[in-house]
């Protein structure tokens, strides 16, 4: 299958231009991509006044919470969809806890501006939220309702609780009536200001500044397992109503609704992308119809959700260390529970090497190979999960905490840490893009040209191909050919060769003035393929490497890394029958986590006795890590 | 195709539309009652703890005068929320009959004047009646679009040929030098390789800061016009920019933001408005304030 790139206008120097600009002719091997569906398109593409062919990475969140989720609500956020949005453009915003006169007690400013933000509130709480807030409704004097206000806290235990019930059990809850009508209908309203505020937020001019997509989180966790997903929809046209885990309480039926009130009703058009596999209890990545796994549920479940969020404030979902082969940069960020419940209790538990979706990716070629479709195909993305309507407020320094599962601030600033020290500030989704509208950057996630940050506005790019030449970093024109040559990462190398080449460039952080990025340690290429009827992994450094960065007492990096770094790394163990996957990191040189920065500025040492930090001496987090980028995956498909 | 079980976007649900009718219709019915109404009808004493202090006065005071406001309006006795809110209490309480029956016997109760739901939604009612019936008037947006520009000015775009050089080039000034006379885009294409490089790049500086960092940006927005600019430092290295040419920051006509320019409104009026009626809504009232 070929691709061209479409040639821009010839200037005076169109010669060298088109030199750069390259027809893509595949002439060492076919690729596939994924293509969305055109016909769902509302909005002309390109649009803007700067469009790239060649893309370009644009930062957001894909994962923010408001006022209008009920853990949010309860813990005291009052930043609504509209306020997520002006913190994202890089507005000051007053976040909890407040005062008598409703003045914020706390002020926070992202550090830059993101491009895009999806506001993902909890659907199945839209209208609970609505209802016991607003005085005199149906519910406001229901049990749940008086109990809502009057004991936020163990409110927030007994409402949500209704998520963990089985899919057999899963209702509304008691205060939305017997038919569940009261809590329908009051979402209406909510769901209305929801997609107005991305209206609002959006930006239709030429200049494209700011990308703003509607959406919610399906929060179904049947015994606090957790299933959440994400659901995004394309553009303006979504369905009347959110589909939440009362309404469709399994992630198939999640995805029947969305075909019949969304897919199955043009232009409309929506993905959906799972997060926390890592507390999943092992069932994230299971079918829950009783039929057995076949193509077409594989493929449906592929064309649903072609990403999944890895990383995010309630831990890292890519490896669990020891599961497969060895890793030395497994262990970040990955929590010490397996659910919900222990999340929120920090109470631990035993992760499941089934969670994490390097085991997942290659799950996903065995089944492919068995049945002739991959339901795990993901691309990765990261995002914060904040609780406080602070979208992109991944940064360790500036960290207020992103309540949730994690610590609220409802009626004081917090002292101490203001987290439970196991979580963690989250990170950004970027996608690769023409440019910064919905149809570009759906476009991207759709194809999965996309990848995850643990936080830092780290640039990753990823090509795979047959043919690169070894000196291609080197190449003022290196994103030309890698799509000329091959395939971005998201995509799929087909076709035959000697052995893949397999292109990872990455920036640092430029960083602000007051807050320099971090240098790049090293970059990596993680690979996995089939072995007969077995999976194995490995991880490979391609560009820099190992070294002695450290940091001080006093938080103060000695980095040795570099700013750029690229490599082409020959597959020297390939084998052209076994499907594989390949996919980078860019790992930063180490620096402070959050919790060490806010101890050590404090001057806590350990022992404490002051629990309000005794976060600080808690060695299940180490003081220092190593920021990243992870990229999605090129696939390998034999035959192809 | 219209596709009828779809929500279209659009600022006005017909449920919003009746409640804002009816909150328009009773704020404005309380605007000319304000203006009716004899200020004996408007005395309310307020009863404060020793020691509160002057701010929960003024808390108190404005709470008081809008639940009291509600009541004299007779929200008390027509709100279909307190009603319904009343029968259910009623009812709640091994009360029988018809919804009017039980609805009398709640007032003859006083339930109307101590329940603590009642008031608060009268309180919450009174609330949004300041700031429900708002509406830009005509030509109210445009000022607003033309009075905060810089909230809503698109910026500047420069178009520009980039030449990249390594900083592990200890000859960067050398190499450069006959690059630079090159045509543009040949020049880009004889630097060091660099993600994101374009030889002729268009480009805020904006996006060139959260690229390349805030001081290629700034040097970006400085540079003279038809005249290489650099060396430049960012963490990756050197750079040299020729810009060809300006595309200023405009603010969009009116029909291209207008979501956003309502949002803004809305956000910042309603806030000010509220305040500004609440305050003659206060001072309409002659109250008392007592501290046992």
């Amino acid at each position: 299958m070929m691709r061209s790139l479409e040639l821009p206008d010839p200037s005076p120097g169109g010669e060298v231009l088109v030199r750069w600009w390259v027809v893509a002719v595949a002439l060492a091997g076919c690729r596939r991509e994924e293509v969305v569906d055109t016909g769902r398109q509302v909005e002309a593409f390109p649009r803007c006044a700067e469009s790239d062919p060649l893309r370009r990475p644009f930062f957001g969140d894909t994962h923010v919470h408001t006022a209008l989720s009920l853990d949010a609500n309860l813990q005291g956020t009052r930043l609504r969809p509209g306020d997520a949005y002006r913190f994202a453009k890089g507005e000051e915003v007053g976040i909890q806890p407040y005062d008598a006169e409703g003045n914020a007690l706390r002020r926070l400013r992202i550090d830059r501006p993101l491009d895009f933000v999806v506001v993902s509130d909890h659907s199945e709480f839209l209208g609970t939220v609505a209802l016991c807030t607003t005085a005199g409704s149906p519910a406001y004097d229901a049990a749940e309702c008086v109990r809502y206000r009057e004991q936020p806290d163990l409110a927030f235990v007994t409402i949500n609780a209704y998520t963990a019930a089985s899919p057999d059990d899963a209702s509304y809850p008691d205060l939305c009536g017997d038919d569940a009508s009261l809590c329908r209908d009051a979402g209406l309203d909510v769901w209305t200001e929801v997609r107005e505020a991305a209206e609002a937020a959006y930006d239709r001019t030429d200049a494209c500044t700011f990308t703003a997509f509607a959406g919610y989180e399906w929060s179904g966790g049947p015994g606090t397992k957790n299933l959440h997903r994400n659901v995004i929809f394309r553009h303006e046209r979504v369905p009347a109503v959110p589909t939440s885990y009362f309404d469709a309480p399994t992630p198939e039926g999640l995805w029947d609704a969305l075909d019949a009130d969304c897919l199955d009703e043009p232009p409309c058009d929506v993905l959906t992308i799972p997060h926390n596999s890592n507390l999943s209890g092992g069932t994230m990545f299971e079918t829950f119809d009783d039929a057995e796994p076949d193509a077409a549920t594989a493929a449906r479940r592929a064309r649903m959700e072609p990403l999944v969020e890895v990383f995010q404030h309630k831990g890292a979902s890519e490896c669990l260390p020891g599961a497969l082969g060895s890793d030395e940069l497994c262990g970040f960020e990955v929590v010490p529970y397996s659910s919900l419940s222990g999340a929120n209790l920090d109470v631990e538990g035993t992760p499941l090497p089934q969670d994490f979706v390097r085991t997942v990716l290659g799950e996903g070629l065995r089944f492919e190979d068995a049945v002739g479709e991959n339901p795990y195909a993901f691309g990765l993305v990261a995002s914060t999960d904040t609780h406080l309507g602070a979208s992109g407020a991944a940064a360790e320094g500036t960290y207020p905490g992103h309540g949730g599962a994690g610590a609220g601030a409802r009626d004081e600033v917090p002292e101490g840490l203001p987290d439970l020290v196991t979580l963690n500030p989250g990170g950004l989704a970027v996608l690769w893009a023409e440019e910064n509208t919905r149809e570009a950057l759906f476009r991207a996630m759709r194809r999965k040209e996309v990848y995850g940050t643990s936080g830092p506005r780290i640039v990753l790019r990823t090509f795979g191909g047959w043919d690169y030449p070894a000196d291609l970093c080197d190449a003022t024109d290196l994103e030309a050919q890698g799509y000329a040559g091959g395939v971005p990462m998201g995509g799929t190398l087909t076709g035959s060769g000697e052995a893949p080449r397999i292109v990872v460039a990455a920036l640092a952080d430029p960083g602000t003035t007051d807050a320099p990025g971090t240098p790049l340690q090293r970059l990596q290429v993680v690979k996995g393929w089939l072995d007969g009827d077995t999976v194995r992994t490995e991880v490979i450094d391609v560009a820099g490497g190992p070294s002695d960065a450290a940091v001080d007492a006093d938080c103060r990096p000695s980095s040795t890394g570099a700013q750029r770094l690229c490599g082409v790394w020959t597959d020297p163990a390939f084998d052209p029958s076994a499907p594989a996957f390949y996919y980078a990191r860019a790992i930063e040189d180490p620096t402070c986590r959050w919790q060490a920065r806010a101890c050590r500025a404090a001057g806590i040492t350990c022992p404490t006795s002051d629990p309000a930090w005794e976060g600080c001496c808690d060695d299940r987090v180490p003081d220092t890590i190593q920021e990243r980028a992870w990229s999605s995956p090129i696939w390998y498909a034999p035959g192809g | 195709m219209e596709q009828p079980d779809l929500v279209r976007p659009g600022r006005m649900t017909l449920r919003r539309l009746t409640i804002l009718l009816a909150l328009g219709g009773a704020l404005a019915g309380a605007r000319a009652a304000v203006e009716r109404a004899p200020a004996v009808e408007r005395a309310l004493v307020v009863t404060l703890p020793a020691d509160a202090s002057l701010l929960e006065e003024a808390a108190a005071v404005r709470e008081e005068v809008l639940v009291a406001e509600a009541r004299r309006l007779g929200w008390d006795r027509t709100d279909p929320i307190v009603a319904r809110h009343l029968v259910r209490a009623m009812r709640a309480a091994g009360a029988t009959g018809d919804d009017g029956d039980l609805l009398e016997e709640a007032w003859r109760l006083g339930l109307d004047a101590t329940d603590p739901v009642v008031r608060e939604r009268l309180l919450d009612r009174a609330t949004r009646a300041l700031v429900d019936d708002l509406e830009p008037a005509p030509g109210e947006l445009e000022a607003w679009r033309t009075e905060h520009a810089d909230r809503f000015r698109r910026p500047e775009r420069v178009r520009f040929a980039h030449l990249f050089l390594a900083p592990d080039r200890s000859d960067a000034d050398a190499v450069a030098a006959p690059l630079l006379t090159l045509a543009p885009e040949e020049a880009a294409t004889r630097g060091d390789a660099l993600l994101g490089l374009r030889p002729v790049d268009t480009a805020t500086a904006a996006r060139v800061g959260a690229w390349l960092g805030p001081d290629a940006a700034a040097a970006l927005a400085d540079a003279p016009e038809g005249v290489w600019t650099g060396p430049i430092a960012s963490p990756y290295g050197r750079h040299w920019f020729l810009v060809l040419g300006r595309e200023p920051g405009e603010v969009p006509p009116l029909d291209a933001i207008a979501d956003e320019v309502r949002a803004d409104w809305e956000r910042a009026v309603a806030a000010e408005r509220g305040r500004e009626r609440l305050d003659a809504l206060v001072g309409a009232w002659d109250v008392t304030v007592v501290r046992p």
